[in-house]
């Protein structure tokens, strides 16, 4: 998509940035609302809702950790099943430390507390194909803070309105939608297919362990399946 | 505890955000950890939506009167055509409703 904010000024940049991650808002915000509604449904008062939202930024961290709290999981199982959702975000930053590793210490911290999966896959595209520019970082910022704004006010939506929705809507549904869309997106050969599902039907099996550890023991077993895959598919073709 | 889940989830996902971004250099990361960091979105993603689907109160329920499975097919069969998340929830959405009020 051509941008027609061309100079490389900071202010250009910024908008730059929110102008490309607009289009993906249209997916943010019924996330984010059903996130406010599962939030409270899972038992957390608004404010601890709230506050959830802004200090984490991060759906699936929110979503999960609430459902898990709901069940009655001990803390340290909530935390580590975190640690493994939140391991994707290990991978975008290994994936913009080349482009802005020379900036100062609030400004790495500024993005990274944003860094969201859409503000990886559309500031990766951006500086790869203009490598010259400069202010780099307020393109990431710009995608970011646009995010940020509507993700807190859909989440927020979500808390004070949720109470309202009837459950035979069945809303949290969406919640699972959801994540099925995401899916796609990030299933994009075979061994990537071998991951989801394996990873997926190993919860048939680990749903029955205890303290809610079965999602981080299926999502161990979906990614040990992607990598074997990956090496077999390595064998076969000679490498 | 419900302010130390906050904290401490907020915590992991800052650190993690801000790893290789704050601290060590991007070349400095072996090969084989990227090759196994690629499998964590899709087999994350699928560990939780599956038991989402087909698991309710603490068992499978993959049987007629659960129409959430069936639902979620036909938003998949959306997701993978269109790629598009408000798309996959407005069809999953009606689906479900649909078949709420077919088995009801």
């Amino acid at each position: 998509m051509s941008s027609p904010f061309a100079s490389d000024a900071p202010r250009e940049r910024f908008l730059a940035g929110t102008h490309a991650m607009t289009p993906a808002l249209i997916g943010v915000v019924p996330f984010g609302v059903v996130t406010g509604v599962v939030s409270i449904a899972g038992g957390l008062t608004p404010l601890e809702a709230i506050v959830m939202s802004i200090v984490t930024f991060s759906g699936i961290v929110q979503l999960v950790a609430v459902q898990l709290h709901a069940a009655g999981a001990p803390l340290a199982v909530i935390l580590a099943t975190v640690a493994i959702l939140s391991l994707r975000l290990v991978m975008y930053s290994v994936g913009l430390a080349p482009w802005l590793g020379h900036l100062p210490l609030r400004w790495k911290s500024a993005v990274a507390y944003r860094l969201t999966d859409h503000a990886y896959a559309l500031s990766v595209v951006e500086f790869t194909h203009h490598p010259q520019r400069a202010n780099r970082h307020w393109y990431l910022l710009g995608t970011g803070v646009v995010a940020w704004v509507v993700w807190q006010a859909s989440v927020a939506a979500g808390v004070f309105v949720g109470a309202r929705v009837p459950a035979h809507w069945s809303l949290d549904f969406a919640f699972a939608l959801t994540f099925l869309a995401l899916l796609r997106q990030v299933v994009v050969d075979r061994p990537t297919l071998a991951a989801a599902l394996v990873g997926g039907g190993a919860t048939l099996l680990t749903y029955v362990m205890p303290f809610q550890l079965g999602l981080v023991t299926a999502g161990l077993i979906g990614i040990a399946a992607g990598v074997g895959w990956h090496a077999l598919e390595g064998r076969w073709s000679g490498r | 505890m419900v302010w130390a889940l906050i904290f401490g989830a907020a915590a992991i996902t800052f650190l993690l955000r801000f790893s290789f971004l704050g601290t060590l250099k991007a070349d400095a990361i072996p090969a084989r950890v990227r090759a196994v960091l690629r499998f964590v979105p899709p087999a994350v993603l699928a560990a939780i939506v599956v038991p989402a689907l087909a698991i309710r109160d603490g068992a499978i329920a993959l049987a007629a009167s659960n129409p959430r499975p069936a639902a979620a097919l036909v938003a998949l069969v959306v997701a993978w055509l269109t790629r598009s998340v408000i798309w996959t929830i407005v069809v999953g959405m009606v689906a479900l409703w649909l078949a709420q009020w077919w088995v009801a």
